[in-house]
């Protein structure tokens, strides 16, 4: 089976967002970054089917040179290998998802897996889009995953149901946070996935059918209040604040 | 120069942390509480193959640079001050003379199941009469005809209370000094070994420091690590490394000891405001920071020289004396920036406040650490 995941490389989300003025991204300077969350539980289902039903895996990503500390990541948890598609522009998902295609058009998957969104533009866009752009079946927020010669999986809806799906690879799965528990990267296999194979592409981006505007934090609301206290004095406040509120 | 941290560095340094925010941190109080790290933290560090440290892999090791390795420490220690040093003790003082002085057979039979955590290391060295000066130790060892035997205490030892695997020094005759004592690998549960006591204390309560008398324990010839008499000039090397890894330990609990106090200090209104707008705590936090910063450039150029195999016990000791004393104030500080809470149990910081104070004694004492440093001018 040949299977590829998806990934991004995004800033921490405690970090300090700053946006210089006039600016449509935030400053990255001291921004420590890290593996898409959503993409943690597509690496770590996408190393659960290899190690069910063996094959291959291949981890991808479009970043700058740092993007390349997230593939490392993903290979150190048990991709076999990794492409990284230099690109230092931000991208909006339709580029991101036409670059990925052109790389792997010829491969021949059967199955692709995703993170549902980044943490950093949510758009959730790019794993729906590519299996688009490839022709295959495709199913998001995926909470849970089977493998047994069709896929069977578990999609998580509004008013907390769930819905059960069957497809036929060829596929694009985009995860959900909770699909499973992503591991920690052993610290032999962090050592052993610089051996393992790397390569590095560039691949002109389409034009963007979006412009970013502006980016900056919302107008301020009201400031919140921390209730400070004994145990006591603390429910009592919360108590007359849902009063004076109508809220109890 | 480059003092950036490479791709693995920064890929063990954020798994490390995220395990030890996620599994340690959550049971720290609870092992101090209860003077015993929880039984379930053990096979957790085998699973993410902390134990195998710097040991190459073809010795059963994990194969991480000796940096990597400090930064797990460090982590580590940010966590759980405790959990810390297990791992600092176990790596730096029990796996490192093996790998450095075994033989191959001795590595393979000793080495590897301490690297897979079946085992954990620890260094009898320090006696009742003998701490920081070795030479004194009165341990003694005859030699017979297939084995050694040796007969005497010793005292304070790390991850004695697990009997594992250890590395035990003693003197053929007390009257040569150090020219007298040899090492040898010794399993501590061989006949003749009891565990004394492991002793209350002030702080790292989840650490087991232990007392044992040695009384004609056998140990066989092929247990003796590196050549006769060679024991003193091992322990030293031992210790200029185990010292960079006490380092790593201090500046996890400053780090830890930093950012609650920067956490507090914008939390805590008084006189309208945020403390942390106050310049008088603004300078502590800044003084902290510096101190923090200042021993961890001092660590890490200590682990970077023992990496490239230029190993310096004077820039070790600055390490170690930067360090434990960047601990201790910031553990000072933090504590008096969160007042009256901080004197109390129900907050973290008077647990940090007793697990730095050790950090300035054992694996040498920040005296000691001078002297080292004080030698080593006088050689330039």
């Amino acid at each position: 089976m040949k299977i590829l995941v998806c990934i991004k490389q995004v800033a921490d989300l405690e970090s300090r967002f700053q946006v210089a003025s006039g600016q449509t991204w935030f400053n990255e300077t001291d921004l420590a970054f890290r593996l898409n969350e959503y993409d943690e539980f597509a690496v770590e289902a996408a190393v659960q089917l290899k190690e069910q039903t063996g094959g291959d895996l291949t981890v991808i990503s479009v970043g700058p040179a740092r993007a390349s500390e997230a593939l490392k990541k993903a290979l150190a948890m048990g991709a076999d290998q990794a492409v990284h598609v230099l690109e230092d522009q931000q991208l909006e998902s339709f580029q991101t998802a036409q670059v990925i295609f052109e790389q792997i058009k010829a491969q021949g998957y059967d199955l692709i897996f995703t993170g549902m969104q980044s943490s950093d533009k949510g758009s959730g866009q790019v794993g729906l889009l590519l299996g688009e752009m490839l022709k295959i079946n495709s199913v998001s927020c995926v909470v849970a995953f089977k493998y047994d010669g069709r896929i069977e999986v578990e999609r998580e809806l509004e008013g907390g149901l769930r819905a059960k799906l069957k497809l036929a690879t060829p596929a694009l799965v985009t995860c959900q946070l909770g699909l499973n528990q992503p591991r920690y990267p052993t610290l032999p296999n962090i050592m052993k996935a610089k051996k393992k194979p790397k390569s590095e592409v560039t691949s002109p981006a389409p034009a963007s059918r979006l412009q970013v505007v502006a980016l900056g934090p919302p107008p301020k609301a009201g400031a919140a209040e921390l209730i400070e206290g004994d145990l006591l004095a603390q429910v009592s406040k919360v108590v007359a604040i849902l009063k004076e509120h109508k809220l109890a | 120069m480059d003092f950036g941290l490479n791709e693995e560095q920064k890929l063990v340094q954020a798994t490390v942390r995220q395990m030890a925010q996620e599994q340690v941190r959550p049971k720290a109080a609870a092992t101090d509480k209860n003077h015993a790290i929880p039984p379930e933290t053990l096979p957790q560090l085998a699973e993410l193959g902390l134990w195998g440290s710097y040991i190459p892999e073809e010795d059963g090791g994990s194969g991480l640079d000796y940096l990597s390795y400090i930064l797990s420490v460090e982590a580590l220690s940010a966590a759980c001050a405790s959990t810390g040093v297990l791992l600092a003790a176990h790596a730096s003082l029990g796996c490192d003379p093996i790998h450095r002085s075994g033989t191959k057979e001795q590595k393979a039979k000793w080495l590897a199941p301490l690297c897979k955590g079946e085992k954990i290391g620890c260094f009898l060295l320090t006696e009742p009469g003998a701490g920081s000066d070795v030479a004194s130790l009165k341990t003694r060892y005859l030699e017979q005809d297939d084995h050694y035997e040796l007969t005497g205490s010793k005292q304070f030892i790390t991850n004695g209370g697990y009997l594992g695997t250890g590395v035990v020094f003693a003197t053929s005759d007390p009257s040569l000094g150090h020219k007298g004592i040899s090492a040898f690998i010794l399993d501590l549960k061989s006949p003749g070994v009891t565990l004394l006591k492991n002793e209350e204390k002030m702080g790292i309560r989840g650490s087991f420091t232990s007392a044992f008398a040695l009384d004609q324990v056998k140990i066989p010839k092929d247990q003796l690590l590196g050549a006769p008499h060679q024991g003193f000039a091992i322990a030293m090397e031992t210790l200029d490394g185990g010292r960079i890894s006490i380092s790593a330990q201090a500046l996890g609990i400053a780090q830890e000891a930093l950012d609650l106090a920067l956490n507090y200090s914008t939390e805590r209104q008084q006189f309208g405001k945020p403390i942390g707008q106050f310049q008088a705590i603004r300078f502590k936090l800044a003084d902290m920071a510096a101190a923090l910063e200042s021993a961890r450039l001092m660590t890490y150029k200590a682990a970077w020289l023992k990496n490239q195999h230029q190993e310096s016990a004077q820039v070790s000791a600055m390490a170690k004396l930067l360090a434990s004393k960047a601990a201790q104030f910031c553990t000072d500080e933090a504590l008096q920036i969160h007042g009256g809470y901080g004197y109390s149990a129900e907050y973290p910081l008077e647990r940090l406040y007793r697990d730095a104070k050790i950090t300035e004694i054992y694996e040498g004492t920040s005296e000691i650490q001078r002297i080292v440093i004080a030698k080593g001018l006088e050689k330039g």
